[in-house]
């Protein structure tokens, strides 16, 4: 044996070595994609003991992955890079459509939808009022707060207001608290958290239709049998009163199963087209 | 505490240190912080400004708040941050806060720019108060740290300084008093500090010297009291014995010997010699000692032999000290029983002529006798030698006295002697006799009693003026004077008075005789004298007065003038005389009386007799209405104007005379003569010659002089 041949026998093995795990892996090993709604540090904390309970149950191992942002994760989900994913109501038609992602759980409890606020002083009473003003919203793709709302102003009231990103919720309801914006679109959530000088001052206009929240869904290439031990699992952990509270801080206060159907009112919507990409 | 007087000056230091502190300084230092607060602040509100510019621009004013909240937070001091749009808006806090511009020292604005455009604007009111207080307070705190922890340095340094200095050095000061006071035992303070310490040994040094030169002093006070104390006895007792004895004692104690003796000089019949003992330690062992001892009080014990240890200094003149005189003792034979000497000294005394006058003899010192010893005494010795002579002087003095005395008291006479006040001082019993007054009674009483008042005041003031001018009629001779017996009695005493002086006193003795009956005597004698003389004179006065006017007759008058002229011729002397007239007697006899006529007369007759007063003038009634007048040793022209005198006292008189043609009054007309030295006339010659000038003189006018040798003197009329 000379030298030459020592060192191909070595990649070789090296490489027999790499190829493994990828192929056993490949078997029992899963992504997991979360939207970047919060920063990543909560997004494991809340996601880490989430998907422990996961693998207790199903005996398979689930790997977080985070995004840096929104953009990055709907790009990452729209190449079917996450096993499974959790994210809002929009990416899953987007994701249905060009993956096949299907949804199998999802808050049963609540359902989404955004308000538009008003000074409680103003004098506009209908959102038709607002043709022409200055209206602040977050971001322009924010769900509830600005996509749904945007989309219901040009196809439902045929109104074109004017808007101002104003990067959060709380600025929205602040500028619109300043008179800086006639009126502003965010979420009861965010509403109700605001403190009690702003939301005193403020009242809502309109609630938006109302859709059903984020799921989590499930990339094709898994075996039915794998989703559906995950959903189960999902659905034990809901059952359980310790482990309900993990999934509260998603935020999914009743876990129950989802349908694809059950977005059906938001692909009625036709949001894609008001999507800024 | 009183050394805290001595904090004071610190105080008032510190005071001033604080108060520049907090007046001055600290003033300043508070707004040169608030100026480097204020703009520390406007940085800060700038940066701030550039962190919320990004936020403004995008219109999210949850981040402003949330910024502008957290800064709040964390600038507590910032009492308001307000953000404002351009327009206006208030965007932050949310509550409306209007910046009082009142306060505006501490309002920092800043204006929020971006690419030029503004956008609003940030005020920042930062509470200074709150920021300064800390640091005010801090220094505060310093400044109180400071002023207390100098107060108790100053405190501490005061008093250590007290405890190591100031205590010790009292402590030193109280002792050195008391041990100048005399209270040489006094323990000096010890001191730890080494400068007190060296002072204190030398202090103490100096304390031993002080002691025994004070003792010393001490000794030296004891022996002069000693002297002082002889010399005063000798001076006020009687009894010399006594104080012989009283002398001897103190020599014992001063030499601190058992016994001695003290002995006077004595020259016996052959001139050798001797020592009297004057007086002796009794140390009487048997009845022979005892009688010896009686002998020297008696004053009867003389020892001719002086050759032996106890007379030796006698007769070498020195201090005689033998410490081991057995051998000389044994060749005195002493009897039997007499006490042991162990040492003696014989020490010669000596006069102020440096002649021996006597000895003292000491036995039986403690130790032993040295020269130093003995020469310590030596005022002692130079006394007692003066002391013995002056004894034995005042011995020979009073022996004289008694003789005096006795010469005085036995006197026949009375013997009074004064001093110079006129107080009796001696009143010898003939004396008593006389006056008939105890001694006791006249003594130190002023001789005036003696005299009768009337002649005490004469007396009083013939003393003192003799004691004056030492002139006197009285003293240094015999006088005849009345005295005043104790019963009132006077009489006459024959006194001559004798001044004593002896020194300054000045004494007077007086002799007296009682001449009561040579009074009577002389006076019955006096008695017969007196007629006889009164007889005599009357009939002397009925050959040479005249009858009317009591001057001289016309006999006189001849007689005399001859004996004048005589003696003026024997004596080369000249002579004058002086011949007046009454002018126009008749008429004014005639006219006013002869009674009137004889009172004229005798009227100028006495003023004329006025005028001459000399001895040897003479004023005599010539005639009837004539008189002359002689005047011895008298040349012409003085002559003359006693003549004019005469004259004019006469006109002066205004006797009335109406019927005189010459005057109103009455007038003489007078005429002189006179025999000058070396002429020779008779009595009558010189009378004829005054008689023709008077003629002379009356037929020139009368009332004028004329003289033979002048021109008439013109006449004065009335």
């Amino acid at each position: 044996m000379n030298k030459n041949n020592l060192l191909t026998i070595f990649m070789m093995v090296i490489m027999s070595v790499g190829l493994l795990p990828t192929q056993s892996f490949a078997e029992s090993s899963y992504t997991v994609g979360v939207v970047p709604q919060f920063d990543a540090r909560r997004t494991q904390q809340v996601w880490t003991p989430i998907l422990k309970r996961l693998e207790a149950e199903t005996g398979k191992t689930f790997k977080l992955v985070g995004s840096p942002d929104i953009p990055e994760f709907e790009k990452a989900f729209n190449a079917g890079e996450y096993d499974f994913a959790y994210m809002n109501p929009y990416h899953l038609i987007v994701a249905n459509k060009s993956q096949g992602y299907q949804p199998i759980v999802r808050d049963i409890g609540r359902k989404l939808y955004g308000v538009i606020v008003v000074k409680k002083d103003s004098p506009i009473t209908d959102v038709k009022q607002l043709d022409g003003k200055v209206v602040a919203l977050p971001a322009p793709n924010a769900l509830g707060a600005a996509l749904i709302p945007r989309t219901e102003f040009a196809t439902k009231f045929m109104i074109k207001p004017e808007y101002k990103y104003v990067k959060s919720h709380s600025s929205v309801y602040l500028n619109v608290l300043l008179g800086q914006a006639e009126a502003g679109g965010g979420v009861q959530k965010t509403f109700s958290q605001q403190k009690p000088e702003v939301k005193d001052n403020l009242r809502i206009l309109y609630e938006t239709t109302k859709v059903a929240p984020h799921p989590v869904a499930v990339h094709p290439r898994v075996s039915a049998e794998v989703s559906q031990q995950v959903q189960d699992a999902f659905l034990k952990m809901a059952a359980s009163e310790k482990d309900t509270k993990l999934l509260q801080k998603i935020p999914m206060k009743q876990l129950g199963v989802a349908e694809l159907k059950d977005y059906d009112e938001l692909l009625e919507m036709g949001l894609e087209s008001f999507y800024v990409k | 505490m009183k050394f805290l007087k001595y904090y004071f000056p610190f105080l008032f230091v510190m005071i001033g240190l604080a108060a520049i502190l907090h007046f001055v300084w600290l003033p300043y230092y508070v707004d040169t912080e608030i100026e480097s607060i204020l703009t520390h602040e406007k940085e800060k509100t700038r940066l701030l400004s550039d962190t919320v510019i990004p936020a403004m621009l995008s219109g999210d004013l949850a981040e402003i708040h949330t910024t502008l909240d957290n800064v709040v937070e964390k600038n507590p001091a910032w009492s308001a941050v307000v953000l404002q749009k351009l327009d206006g808006t208030q965007l932050y806090p949310l509550s409306k806060i209007e910046l009082s511009q009142s306060d505006a020292s501490n309002i920092v604005k800043h204006s929020l720019i971006y690419q030029e455009q503004e956008l609003g604007n940030i005020q920042v009111q930062t509470d200074l108060e709150s920021l300064i207080a800390p640091k005010v307070e801090k220094l505060q705190h310093l400044e109180l740290l400071v002023l207390v922890s100098s107060f108790l340095i100053v405190m501490v340094g005061v008093f250590l300084q007290n405890r190591f200095i100031h205590l010790p050095l009292k402590k030193l000061s109280i002792a050195t008093s008391r041990i100048a006071e005399g209270d040489f035992l006094t323990p000096l303070p010890q001191s730890s500090n080494t400068v007190l310490s060296k002072f204190v040994e030398n202090f103490n040094h100096m304390r031993n010297d002080l002691e025994s030169r004070d003792v010393q002093l001490m000794r030296q006070q004891t022996i002069q009291d000693a002297v002082h104390n002889m010399q005063s006895k000798f001076l006020t007792v009687q009894d010399t014995g006594a104080v012989y004895c009283d002398m001897l004692d103190t020599l014992l104690e001063l030499s601190q010997s058992e016994f001695g003796l003290i002995g006077e000089v004595k020259y016996d019949v052959d001139n050798q010699l001797c020592m009297k003992v004057l007086v002796v330690t009794n140390i009487a062992w048997d009845l022979p000692s005892r009688n010896m001892f009686e002998a020297v009080i008696k004053g009867d014990l003389t020892f001719t032999d002086i050759d032996n240890l106890f007379c030796r200094a006698l007769i070498t003149g020195k201090v005689e000290i033998n410490n081991n005189p057995e051998s000389e003792l044994l060749k005195m034979d002493l009897p039997a029983g007499h006490p042991e000497i162990r040492n003696y000294v014989g020490i010669p005394q000596y006069n102020g002529k440096q002649q021996l006058t006597g000895m003292v003899a000491l036995a039986n010192t403690k130790k032993a006798y040295s020269d130093a010893s003995i020469s310590e005494l030596n005022i002692i010795w130079n006394a007692i030698g003066n002391l013995i002579d002056a004894f034995h002087r005042k011995e020979l003095l009073s022996e004289s006295e008694a003789h005096l005395r006795a010469i005085v008291d036995n006197a026949v006479d009375g013997i009074i002697v004064i001093d110079s006040n006129g107080t009796v001082l001696t009143f010898n019993p003939a004396a008593e006799d006389i006056f008939g007054y105890n001694e006791n009674e006249v003594i130190n009483e002023s001789i005036k009693i003696l005299m009768p008042p009337m002649y005490a005041e004469h007396y009083g003031a013939n003393l003192s003026s003799y004691l004056s001018t030492v002139k006197s009629q009285l003293i240094g001779s015999s006088r005849e004077m009345v005295g005043q017996r104790k019963n009132g009695e006077e009489f006459f005493m024959e006194v001559s008075v004798a001044e004593v002086r002896t020194g300054t006193i000045r004494h007077f003795t007086g002799i007296v005789r009682d001449i009561t009956e040579r009074k009577e005597q002389e006076s019955q004698l006096i008695a017969v004298q007196e007629i006889l003389s009164e007889n005599n004179e009357q009939l002397l006065g009925l050959s040479i007065k005249d009858g009317l006017t009591g001057i001289a007759n016309r006999r006189c008058f001849d007689e005399t003038l001859e004996a004048e002229i005589k003696r003026a011729i024997r004596h080369q002397s000249s002579i004058s005389l002086i011949l007046f007239d009454i002018d126009h007697f008749k008429l004014y006899n005639d006219h006013y009386g002869h009674v009137e006529g004889d009172e004229c007369l005798t009227k100028l007759a006495n003023l004329v007799s006025e005028i001459f007063n000399r001895d040897g003038d003479l004023v005599a009634r010539y005639g009837g209405e004539e008189f002359a007048v002689i005047l011895p040793l008298t040349n012409e022209s003085i002559a003359i104007k006693f003549a004019e005198v005469i004259r004019e006292k006469i006109v002066e008189a205004a006797i009335p005379h109406e019927k005189s043609p010459t005057a109103s009054y009455v007038s003489v007309s007078l005429g002189v003569a006179t025999l000058d030295v070396g002429e020779f006339s008779t009595g009558s010659e010189l009378v004829d010659l005054a008689d023709k000038a008077l003629y002379r003189a009356k037929s020139e006018g009368r009332n004028q002089v004329y003289s033979k040798e002048m021109s008439l003197m013109t006449a004065k009329l009335h």
